[in-house]
């Protein structure tokens, strides 16, 4: 109970820190998916089953946070958690590129499946803004936020995999 | 926390679809309804931190800002405090000296010493100034203490916390009469011995010089009644009092003097 409501507490802390200081835009107006990579990586640590409500917590709060379908999220993110703890099994969960290809490959995914869905329940297009802007979040992320991970751990004394 | 089965978390999913289609089935109204209802109650701390979170910042800067404006405000007070402090003296030496302008010389105070018999004060006026031997002192018409010795230019005062100086004082006026020394053990406050048990002296009355003696003149204020200890075996009162001067805030005080010896003198 304590792990899910720190794990909830850090999901909170990061939506707050995207919906601040994250909108502070670091390129062409892509801004870092910390919940995205958040939930990726720690899927990957726990396995699919806590990935799965993990995903659906962090989606229902993206919901609520964001202008869009309520439950569009949820679906999406706890079917990446799901993903990204079944990946682990089968990959070098502790190599930074591994974390990094999974976290591109699931989050395209996601965008991909939301923008459709926003397409087919809503009846207009957002292919555009995808390839504007999620495409480069999603590549910013990717790249950033697992060697900054990497980073961290190396500093205090986990043996990492290149 | 891995499932049991070949496919752990599948069932987690699956519920996890559920609700998420339950949730994208619904109406607008149904959908906006549980969002309003999720985010005045779970979400409901957190949106005030986001909403919040932007302004700390600005209310830091502002915080800061206001602090230091009141650091000067503070300042400010202090500065007008020591100048109403000043002016409130001046006038008073002022008045004095236009009021009986033949029997007062302005001095300012060059040191203060402690010496064998207690505190001394020294005077930058002397004898060619119109100073002597003997003169009473008064601060804002407290007693201080009397001249004891004067050289050309510059005086030496016995304050009242100094064991050679005696003063003769009545507690009240009128009222009864005794004579107050300096007590070391007794710190700040004088000494009034030798009052009789029938006179009925209370704690905050003010003590005045009586005039006996020659010294110093009747009616001056030196200080108030802080303590009344009987002593029932020599059947008097033991009473101390604490004075109204203060010498370690005295910059400039009053000698007063007869017509004669003021010629000279600063006033």
């Amino acid at each position: 109970m304590i792990r899910w409501l720190r794990l909830i507490l850090v999901a909170l802390l990061l939506a707050a820190i995207e919906g601040t200081i994250g909108l502070i835009v670091p390129w062409e107006g892509a801004r870092l998916d910390l919940l995205l990579a958040f939930l990726v990586l720690t899927a990957m640590d726990r396995g699919p089953k806590e990935g799965v409500w993990l995903g659906f917590i962090i989606g229902i709060v993206r919901d609520l946070n964001q202008p869009a379908l309520l439950g569009m999220n949820s679906l999406s993110l706890g079917a990446i958690g799901y993903c990204a703890g079944r990946f682990a099994d089968s990959v070098d969960r502790n190599s930074w590129k591994v974390q990094a290809l999974i976290l591109l490959v699931l989050g395209l995914f996601s965008r991909v499946f939301e923008t459709f869905l926003i397409q087919v329940l809503q009846g207009h297009s957002t292919w555009d803004w995808l390839w504007r802007y999620e495409i480069p979040a999603l590549l910013l992320t990717a790249v950033t936020i697992p060697l900054i991970v990497m980073t961290w751990k190396t500093s205090r004394g986990y043996q990492i995999k290149g | 926390m891995k499932g049991p089965g070949p496919h752990p978390g599948l069932k987690s999913l699956l519920a996890c679809a559920i609700l998420s289609m339950a949730l994208l089935a619904g109406g607008d109204n149904v959908q906006s309804h549980i969002a309003s209802v999720l985010a005045s109650t779970i979400l409901k701390p957190f949106q005030v931190a986001l909403t919040l979170s932007p302004r700390l910042g600005i209310l830091w800067l502002e915080n800061r800002q206001l602090r230091h404006q009141l650091e000067e405000r503070a300042w400010d007070g202090a500065r007008i405090h020591y100048i109403e402090d000043e002016n409130q003296r001046l006038r008073y030496l002022l008045d004095m000296t236009h009021s009986s302008p033949e029997s007062l010389i302005v001095t300012s105070v060059l040191a203060r010493e402690q010496s064998e018999s207690g505190e001394v004060l020294y005077v930058d006026r002397g004898s060619t100034h119109g100073l002597t031997e003997g003169m009473p002192v008064i601060s804002l018409a407290r007693l201080v203490g009397k001249v004891d010795h004067v050289e050309p230019g510059r005086g030496r005062v016995l304050t009242l916390w100094n064991l050679q100086l005696r003063v003769s004082i009545r507690v009240g006026q009128p009222g009864p009469g005794g004579i107050l020394r300096w007590d070391p053990s007794l710190g700040p406050d004088l000494l009034l011995e030798g009052m009789d048990l029938e006179e009925s002296i209370a704690l905050g009355d003010t003590v005045l010089t009586s005039g006996l003696g020659e010294v110093f003149p009747p009616g001056i204020l030196v200080g108030r009644v802080v303590a009344v200890q009987p002593d029932s075996i020599r059947l008097i009162q033991e009473i101390r009092v604490r004075p109204f001067v203060n010498l370690s805030r005295l910059d400039d005080v009053l000698l007063m003097a007869s017509s004669d010896s003021t010629r000279g003198g600063r006033r």
